[in-house]
């Protein structure tokens, strides 16, 4: 039998960015994002850098200004200034006062909205580790890929998620290219459900980025999500529906998965209001309430 | 010796006038102390040290911490942990600059730099017009009016180094001071001689017990005796109705 060379197939020589150091295509990651994590970004669902989430805004502003107009919707038009402030907060000719408070959350807001609204194929495996990372990744990609930013960002983004995040963020805008999937990486590599908690719940106040979060989620096309102090956990239940659906009920439905550990750790470090009666500690009681 | 009673009416009078004016200025005098000044330009200058990815949170008085104070997170890369530690200032509830300082919320350092910087002028204000201004004030009336005011300046300047040196305030800690000013107005208000023996013997007093109170405050003796509660710290001696 001349089958000496089918017996021995040589081995086929994998040239990609994993092997060169840096990350491209579906791997397996180690940390604290353990599971099937992929890091690779095709082109229609890829982090949206500052010029490309400008534009993106811009349409999106315009279609909404343009509907609200036609409609007279008058709720829609308390909309109209928290998404003009969002697209200064984006602008770096802006003006001084409409850019020097808040910039970072406002694209951070932007970087969300982005990934749960382009229209684009969903994720494989829509696991909450995969659908956590891929938000931390949009909502920050924007802020390494700014050219410019005000005094005191670093702040500004502790602040609202936490030191580590900002340091990780600090470290990746000071890389000459930086690329989103070695940040992705990066991110993966680390624990960020503190960082995540924080940011949720100053997603969920409407003195903090509620309110911003409202109006950019309505002009997308998505629902409204839950707004009200220490409503941390159900901003965090809507992304998670919005991002995964119903296809996270599987997902989480063993709850000794590192996909439940992730969606408990980030759900316990959110603030508790006691006379809300939504309080899950359980991912089951969050899918359920998804699912209802 | 004049005892009629409107006399002893317009010693009272002057008492509460010389307490409550002598407290206040003391109180303005001391929140521009020059340690005060160098107190806040230190905290502007570790708050401008510190990453600007740190975050500061208010933590309220507790069991463990009797005083209120901020707790910093600092993110450090060698162990890739974020480390959360006391910050080395603790505003005081008492002082004017204290509502300057937020408490609501993390608060990054941009925010805390701009308050240590307010801080700061808040206490350059105080040095300029208080404390040099006191000083001043009573130079020009010790030369310009009468020599009794120069001894209101050494009072003042002798309260202002141990405050400065023991960062604590003495004056009315003890209550005999009271009687002393008290009896001394009266004296005062007998006039001719009397007036130079209420003012020198009054002033010594004063001085004395500001002395007596910093050594207290200072020396190594009296705070092992503080820690052990012991001699005039011993918590019995305080309930005593005497």
């Amino acid at each position: 039998m001349g089958g000496g060379d089918e017996a021995a197939p040589k081995p086929e020589v994998v040239s990609n960015q994993i092997t060169q150091g840096t990350v491209f295509g579906p791997v397996v990651q180690a940390g604290a994002f353990t599971g099937q994590i992929h890091y690779h970004y095709g082109d229609e669902r890829r982090p949206l850098d500052l010029p490309a989430l400008r534009l993106w805004i811009d349409r999106i502003k315009a279609d909404y200004f343009a509907m609200v107009e036609d409609t007279g919707d008058r709720a829609g038009v308390t909309h109209l200034e928290p998404i003009n402030l969002v697209r200064a907060g984006l602008d770096d000719a802006g003006p001084d006062s409409e850019r020097r408070k808040d910039t970072i959350r406002r694209i951070i807001v932007v970087g969300i909205i982005s990934y749960l609204a382009r229209p684009c194929t969903p994720p494989d495996e829509p696991l909450p580790e995969q659908i956590l990372l891929d938000l931390i990744v949009f909502a920050l990609w924007p802020v390494v890929t700014a050219e410019n930013l005000p005094m005191g960002w670093q702040g500004e983004l502790a602040q609202i998620t936490s030191p580590r995040l900002a340091a990780l963020v600090e470290g990746s805008r000071a890389e000459r290219r930086p690329r989103a999937e070695a940040f992705a990486r990066a991110v993966a590599n680390k624990s960020f459900s503190s960082a995540m908690a924080t940011l949720f719940d100053d997603l969920a106040d409407p003195h903090r980025g509620g309110a911003l979060l409202t109006a950019m989620a309505i002009a997308s096309g998505l629902p409204a999500p839950p707004v009200g102090r220490r409503e941390g956990k159900r901003v965090a239940a809507w992304v998670l529906a919005i991002a995964g659906g119903a296809a996270l009920a599987e997902a989480v439905g063993d709850r000794d998965t590192q996909a439940a550990r992730i969606i408990v750790d980030v759900i316990a470090n959110l603030p508790v209001d006691p006379s809300n009666a939504f309080n899950p500690t359980d991912p089951l009681d969050v899918i359920g309430w998804l699912l209802s | 010796m004049d005892t009629s009673p409107d006399l002893l009416l317009s010693a009272l009078w002057l008492t509460a006038k010389i307490i409550s004016y002598g407290t206040l200025g003391l109180f303005l005098v001391s929140q521009g102390n020059p340690r005060e000044v160098r107190g806040a330009a230190i905290i502007f200058n570790y708050l401008n040290a510190i990453p600007p990815t740190a975050i500061f949170r208010w933590r309220k008085p507790d069991a463990l911490h009797k005083r209120g104070g901020y707790e910093v997170t600092v993110y450090n890369s060698t162990t890739d942990e974020e480390e959360a530690k006391p910050a080395i200032f603790h505003p005081i509830r008492f002082s004017p600059t204290y509502p300057l300082w937020p408490k609501k919320g993390p608060q990054p350092k941009s925010v805390m730099k701009q308050r240590a910087m307010l801080n700061f002028l808040a206490r350059l204000f105080f040095f300029i017009f208080f404390f040099l201004g006191s000083f001043s004030l009573l130079g020009w009336l010790a030369v310009t009016e009468s020599w009794h005011w120069g001894v209101a300046l050494e009072v003042l300047a002798v309260h202002q180094l141990a405050f400065a040196r023991a960062y604590r305030y003495f004056v009315w800690l003890r209550g005999w001071l009271f009687a002393v000013i008290g009896i001394g107005v009266w004296v005062y208000l007998q006039g001719e001689v009397l007036t130079t023996v209420a003012v020198c013997t009054a002033g010594a007093l004063v001085t004395i017990s500001i002395l007596g109170q910093w050594h207290m405050a200072t020396s190594r003796r009296f705070q092992s005796m503080r820690d052990l509660e012991m001699g005039p710290f011993d918590p019995d001696r305080w309930k005593r109705p005497w």
